[in-house]
C-alpha cells in the first residue's frame, strides 16, 4: 500500500536535487545472466542433493554464471561469502553451525582446496530496505565475493508496497553488480495460507521480476514447497517444510549446489537447450 | 530528562512496528542516530542524578548494591518480555495457521533449537527482534555502572578516556559480542554503547565534561547546529558516501548502529546540543504533551517493557490487517494511550500515598 507519502517525498527528493544541480533460469528456473568470465577448473564434485531435498525441479536450471565468484576461486583458492536477509540464520541443523555452516561445508566438500569463509550478518525479521542500507557498509567492511540474500518474507508481513520493495530491491542489486559482487537471492517461503494472500504473492513476484530484469541468480523456494505441497511427497508437510529443520538443510543444499554450478558455468542435469 | 526519556519510549515504540505509516515522522528519517541513542544516554544520565551524593551520603557498596539490583529487575523484564513475545508468535502462528510466525524476529531457535535456545536466552546471548536493547542495558546496569560508579569515585578523571579507549579498540578491531546458539553478534554492541552511557553519566554531572559543556553551551550549539542540519540532509536526501570508497579503518566512517560509530555518535551529541536549547523555547506551548511524555519517562520500564509487547502485537495485527493508514491510525492512538495508561497505573501507589 502506498499511501502517497513515499512518492511525494521521493518527488520532493528529486525536485530539490534537480534545483540543486541547476544551481537459477530456474531452480527451478535461475534467470539468465552474461558469463563473461572463463570458467576455472571444474568442480571436483558438485554437492549432491539429498534424497528428501529432491524436487523434479531441481534438474532444471539455466545459464546465470557467478563471474567474481569463478574468479576468487581460480585466482585467490578463497571465497568470502556474505549472508544477509530476515531469515538467514534460522534453522538447519543447529547442532552443527547452522544453515551457513551447512552450506560452507558443503560447498568446501563440492570446491576442494578453496577456502570459504561465511560471514553472516542476517537479521531477522529486517526489512529491506533497512537491509539495503546495512549491505552496502556490511560490504565495505568485509569485501564478499557473492552476497546470499534473503529477501522478502519481512516485508510481505509488514504490508510494504511492493512499488517500493521492488525499487529498493532493484536499486541494491545494481549496486552490489556496479562492485563485482555476486548475488543470489532467497525469495519467499511457501506457505498454504499464503497462497491466496494477494500481497504476499505481490512481493514474491517483485523478487521474481527484480531476479530476472537484473539477470542475478534465484533460489525460488516458494516453487520448491508449493511442488511438495502439490505431490505430497516427503515426512513434512509442504508449509511446515518451509520453516523446519529438513526445509532449511534442504535449502542449504539448493543453494551450496546452485552457486558451485553457477561458479563454474557448468550445465545441470536437464538444463534446457536454448 | 523525562520528558525526553518518554519522547524517546514514543518512538521507539512506533519505529518497532516497521512499515506503519506514521514512522515517517519520527526523528530517524531526519537524523543518523535514533533514539536508542537517546535511550542508554538517558541512562546513563539517571544513574548520575542517582549517585550524585558524597560518599558519606551514599557509600559506594550501596551504589554497587543498588545498581545490581536494578540490573536484576531489567533482566527479569527482559525474561517476562521475551516468553511473553514468544507466546504471542506461538499464539499467532496456531491462530493464523501460519508456521512463518514461528521464525519471525530470530524466534525460530527456541521453536526447532529448544535446548540451546533457552540457555542463550537465559543467558541474553539469544535475543528476539526489537526485544535486544533490554539486554544491552542489562549488561550496562550489571557491569558497566557498578565500575563507573568505583572509577568515578576513585579516579574520576580516567573513566571517560578509559571509555573512549574500549570504544576505540572494539571499532578498530570490530569486536563482536557474540551470539548464541544463533551464529551471529548482538544488534547494540555493549562494548561500544558503553560510551554513550558514559557520555550520558559525564555530562549529566557539573564537574569534568559536562561542567565544561554547560560553561560552553552556546559555542557548542553554533558547531552542533550546522552538523544536525547537515545530518538531516545526508538522510533525507540520501547523500550517503558509497561506503567502499571510505578509507580504512572503515567502521569510524560509516554509520552503523551496532558499533554506535562515530558518524551516529558524533550527530547525536550535537542533537543534545541542540535540543537542549530549543526544549525551553517550545516546553511552554506544549503543556499536556510535556505532562504525558514526562510521565511516560518517570516510569520508563514498565512503559518500555508494555510498549515493546504492544509494537509486536500491533506488527501482528497490521499482518493480518495487511496495513492501511486506518489500521496503523488506530495501532498509533491505542499505543499512545496504553502507554500512558501503563505509566499513569504505575504512580498509583504514590498518588495514593500522597
Amino acid at each position: 500500500m502506498d499511501f502517497g507519502m513515499a512518492g511525494s517525498k521521493a518527488q520532493l527528493r528529486q525536485l530539490i536535487l534537480l534545483c540543486g544541480a541547476l544551481a537459477i533460469g530456474a531452480f527451478p528456473a535461475f534467470a539468465q545472466a552474461p558469463a563473461t568470465v572463463a570458467s576455472p577448473a571444474a568442480p571436483a564434485e558438485e554437492p549432491g542433493i539429498s534424497k528428501e531435498c529432491t524436487t523434479p525441479a531441481m534438474t532444471i536450471r539455466g545459464d546465470v554464471a557467478l563471474p567474481t565468484l569463478a574468479t576468487a576461486l581460480r585466482e585467490r583458492k578463497a571465497v568470502k561469502i556474505l549472508t544477509i536477509g530476515g531469515s538467514s540464520r534460522a534453522g538447519a541443523d543447529p547442532q552443527n553451525g547452522g544453515y551457513n555452516a551447512t552450506i560452507q561445508r558443503l560447498l568446501e566438500t563440492s570446491l576442494k582446496g578453496v577456502s570459504i569463509s561465511i560471514v553472516d550478518q542476517g537479521i531477522s525479521g529486517e526489512l529491506l530496505r533497512d537491509a539495503s542500507e546495512r549491505i552496502k557498509a556490511e560490504v565495505a567492511l568485509n569485501a564478499p565475493d557473492l552476497v546470499i540474500w534473503q529477501v522478502g518474507t519481512s516485508d510481505a508481513f509488514s504490508a510494504i508496497p511492493v512499488e517500493e520493495f521492488e525499487a529498493d530491491l532493484t536499486e541494491t542489486v545494481r549496486w552490489l553488480k556496479q562492485h563485482n559482487i555476486d548475488v543470489v537471492l532467497i525469495g519467499l517461503h511457501f506457505v498454504r495460507n499464503l497462497a491466496a494472500d494477494a500481497h504476499y504473492q505481490a512481493i514474491r513476484h517483485g523478487v521474481r521480476r527484480v531476479a530476472a530484469a537484473e539477470r542475478v541468480l534465484q533460489i525460488r523456494r516458494y516453487e520448491v514447497g508449493e511442488w511438495r505441497e502439490k505431490s505430497k511427497t516427503g515426512n513434512v508437510p509442504a508449509d511446515e517444510f518451509a520453516t523446519t529443520e529438513a526445509g532449511y538443510s534442504c535449502m542449504a543444499e539448493y543453494v551450496a549446489r546452485a552457486v558451485s554450478a553457477a561458479a563454474f558455468d557448468k550445465n545441470w542435469p536437464g538444463k534446457p537447450r536454448n | 530528562m523525562d520528558f525526553w526519556r518518554g519522547f524517546a519510549l514514543v518512538t521507539i515504540f512506533i519505529n518497532h512496528v516497521p512499515g506503519i505509516y506514521f514512522e515517517r515522522f519520527t526523528h530517524r528519517n531526519i537524523s543518523t542516530s535514533d533514539s536508542a541513542e537517546l535511550f542508554v544516554f538517558l541512562a546513563g544520565w539517571a544513574l548520575r542524578l542517582a549517585m550524585g551524593k558524597t560518599p558519606a551520603e551514599l557509600p559506594t557498596s550501596t551504589v554497587v548494591r543498588r545498581l545490581t539490583r536494578r540490573a536484576l529487575i531489567i533482566y527479569a523484564a527482559q525474561i517476562l518480555m521475551t516468553t511473553m513475545a514468544l507466546a504471542m508468535l506461538a499464539g499467532a502462528a496456531r491462530a493464523l495457521d501460519n508456521p512463518l510466525l514461528l521464525e519471525w524476529h530470530n524466534a525460530a531457535a527456541v521453536f526447532y533449537d529448544p535446548v540451546n535456545a533457552h540457555i542463550g536466552l537465559v543467558l541474553l546471548t539469544h535475543q528476539l527482534g526489537y526485544f535486544d536493547i533490554l539486554p544491552l542495558y542489562v549488561t550496562l546496569m550489571l557491569i558497566a555502572a557498578p565500575a563507573i560508579a568505583v572509577i568515578h569515585r576513585s579516579a574520576p578523571g580516567v573513566l571517560l578516556p578509559l571509555s573512549v579507549a574500549i570504544y576505540l579498540v572494539t571499532l578498530t578491531f570490530r569486536i563482536h559480542t557474540p551470539s548464541w546458539p544463533v551464529a551471529g553478534h548482538w544488534l547494540f554492541n555493549p562494548l561500544a554503547w558503553q560510551l554513550v552511557f558514559v557520555l550520558g553519566f559525564c555530562c549529566a554531572g557539573h564537574d569534568g565534561l559536562g561542567g565544561w559543556a554547560r560553561r560552553h553551551i552556546v559555542m557548542l550549539r553554533r558547531l552542533a547546529l550546522p552538523v544536525v542540519m547537515f545530518a538531516a540532509c545526508v538522510v533525507w536526501f540520501e547523500l550517503w558516501p558509497d561506503p567502499t570508497r571510505l578509507p580504512e579503518p572503515r567502521l569510524f566512517f560509516i554509520g552503523q548502529k551496532t558499533f554506535v560509530t562515530p558518524i551516529r555518535l558524533v550527530q547525536f551529541l550535537a542533537l543534545v546540543a541542540v535540543m537542549s536549547a530549543a526544549y525551553p523555547l517550545f516546553s511552554r506551548w506544549i503543556g499536556p504533551l510535556d505532562r504525558y511524555l514526562s510521565l511516560l519517562g518517570r516510569n520508563a520500564l514498565n512503559v518500555f517493557c508494555v510498549g515493546s509487547l504492544a509494537s509486536l502485537a500491533a506488527q501482528i495485527l497490521r499482518f493480518t490487517a495487511r496495513g492501511g493508514i486506518g489500521v496503523d491510525a488506530v495501532i498509533v492512538l491505542g499505543g499512545l494511550v496504553l502507554l500512558g495508561l501503563i505509566a499513569w497505573i504505575s504512580e498509583w501507589p504514590d498518588r495514593k500515598r500522597s
